[in-house]
């Protein structure tokens, strides 16, 4: 059996892994007060304008 | 057709001045526009009948680097500026009406500790112990004679000026400084809120609250101790002095000179075009404005990538530090010092950020906390004769979710100033015979500083280095920004540093990229 063909094997294990993964993380996300909330959005926002702010 | 001037600085705050004193001595023809009819941007002094209040800067730290910035231009500092020493650093007025100086002397300061919380000394030593191994780094690269102007932007020159033994001692102490925020930092070393106070509120210089200001700030209280400085004649002295300098070097200041864009040819900036329509044409340019507004109004958003415009406009700014300014018709008993700080216990200055800045609502003055400035307290000649001068200085959101700030701005202050009266300065409100009531709106008209806040760009780490705009401009050639918008950031010796840089990159761009 080739490389190819045993992560293709495992492909629908860490498919579910990523979903459940997903699934956890908006369930914590939910569950966060307001502030703690605000905090997580200002950081996801800071990381993706990151790469631009080098450029400017 | 040749230039008219090799660089064009757009205006005459000490970064741009600076940035004309190195350039003029290179031989170069620098003109400087001004839009105001006075010299300093945000380090200024303006006059109402007398009372010179500040307009933003109000004391300069680690005055030290003048002394290697007249290194450069062979000048001595003394022949140009005359400092005193702030001696206490502050005077902190409690909510239940007890008071304490921040003497500057360290022995004398932990009594202060001591007669508040005496469990505390301890971590105030350790707590000098550390910073003072960041103040030994600086007082190392002071020792060292600059190198030449060109040398300053190369990575051997960088080295040379940074490789000190104190730089490896203070190693530690500036990395757990750095990845920390200032609350926690503040809570290693101190127990008793009211210490904790006293020693961590300088979060306000970042325009952030503790808990999202790196813990580097905490340093700022020890560096005070070293000095927190006043240039005799006000801050305007500083701006005047490079001014000065400039012109005796060559350099063409022009007051009242507004400039309206930039004029870019073939996606390079090779002039300005001034309010009244004069077009002056240059090698290069130097913005010290804001980068909003250097980016989206001089330069023009239709010159620019899409993605760029929307980096440029979403990079945070940070707090405004709105003003209310006072003339005094005497001097009050209750100003100890140059500088006081009225505060609150220490959770409900917290709650101010949390609750009100992060939600634009604005607080009662009984909750807030308030910086206190009283220049003539060093300098008597910035008022008349037995008058005073008094800046106040407080924190509040840009945008007010259920007000104006320019219909309510002159009630809030004598809101304020009587909270004030009744709190620690009695008799203030029958004293005032000038106010100034200075919102943030009605800053970023008069500085023409991006939500009136002229600390600039956000301080924190996502805001700062090379996420923060570069000196020479990625997006359009030939353009160079300076001041609290670029590196270090923040203060004056900041925005005087970004002066040198960007003076040291247009020498070695000139034949490179510039001819």
């Amino acid at each position: 059996m080739d490389r190819s063909s045993v992560t293709r094997g495992r492909a629908p294990l860490i498919a579910a892994a990523l979903a459940g993964g997903l699934l956890v993380g908006f369930a914590v996300a939910f569950r966060l007060e307001e502030e703690s909330r605000r905090r997580l959005r200002k950081a996801f926002f800071e990381l993706r304008e990151l790469p631009f702010r080098v450029m400017v | 057709m040749a230039e008219q001037y090799d660089v064009i600085v757009v205006g005459a705050g000490v970064s741009g001045l600076t940035a004309a004193c190195l350039l003029s001595k290179q031989g170069m023809r620098v003109v400087v526009l001004e839009r105001l009819e006075r010299l300093g941007g945000c380090c200024s002094n303006y006059d109402v009948r007398g009372f010179r209040p500040e307009v933003g800067a109000i004391f300069v730290i680690g005055h030290e680097f003048y002394y290697k910035l007249f290194e450069l231009l062979d000048l001595r500092l003394e022949d140009y500026l005359d400092w005193k020493v702030i001696d206490p650093v502050y005077y902190v007025y409690f909510e239940d009406g007890s008071a304490y100086p921040l003497p500057r002397d360290i022995d004398a300061m932990a009594e202060v500790v001591r007669s508040i919380s005496p469990e505390d000394v301890d971590g105030y030593y350790r707590y000098c112990r550390d910073m003072g191994k960041l103040f030994h780094v600086y007082l190392a690269f002071l020792r060292r004679p600059l190198p030449a102007l060109q040398d300053l932007t190369s990575i051997t020159g960088l080295a040379r000026l940074a490789a000190n033994r104190e730089l490896i001692y203070a190693i530690p102490v500036n990395l757990k400084l750095l990845f920390r925020n200032m609350d926690r930092c503040v809570r290693g070393y101190f127990r008793h809120p009211r210490i904790q106070l006293m020693f961590g509120w300088e979060n306000l210089y970042a325009g952030l609250p503790s808990h999202r200001c790196t813990g580097l700030f905490t340093a700022m209280a020890h560096f005070g101790r070293m000095g927190y400085y006043y240039p005799r004649g006000g801050m305007i002295a500083i701006p005047t002095a490079l001014a000065r300098i400039a012109e005796g070097l060559g350099a063409e200041i022009r007051l009242g000179a507004e400039v309206k864009s930039l004029i870019v040819k073939g996606g390079e900036a090779r002039g300005v075009r001034l309010a009244d329509g004069t077009a002056l044409t240059s090698r290069a340019v130097i913005s010290t404005a804001h980068s909003r507004v250097t980016y989206l109004k001089l330069v023009g958003e239709e010159n620019l990538p899409s993605w760029a415009v929307r980096t440029v406009k979403r990079q945070p700014c940070s707090i405004p530090a709105p003003l209310i300014h006072m003339g005094l018709s005497r001097k009050l008993e209750g100003i100890r010092a140059h500088m006081s700080l009225v505060a609150n216990p220490r959770e409900q200055v917290d709650n101010i950020w949390a609750d009100y800045y992060d939600r634009g609502l604005l607080y009662r003055p009984a909750d807030g906390a308030y910086l206190l400035v009283c220049p003539t307290f060093d300098d008597p000649h910035l008022a008349p004769e037995g008058k005073d001068v008094l800046s106040v200085f407080y924190i509040a959101p840009y945008r007010l979710r259920y007000h104006d700030w320019d219909r309510i701005a002159v009630d809030w202050a004598w809101e304020v100033v009587r909270f004030l009266d009744h709190r620690c300065l009695p008799g203030l409100a029958d004293a005032v015979e000038w106010l100034d009531s200075v919102p943030p709106t009605e800053l970023e008209r008069r500085l023409n500083v991006a939500e009136g806040a002229f600390f600039g760009i956000e301080m924190s780490l996502t805001n700062m280095g090379p996420f923060r705009p570069n000196y020479r401009s990625r997006l359009v050639p030939r353009l160079y920004l300076a001041g609290q918008c670029t590196n270090p950031g923040l203060g004056v010796p900041g925005a005087m540093i970004s002066g040198v840089a960007d003076a040291a990159i247009i020498l070695n761009d000139w034949t490179r990229r510039l001819g």
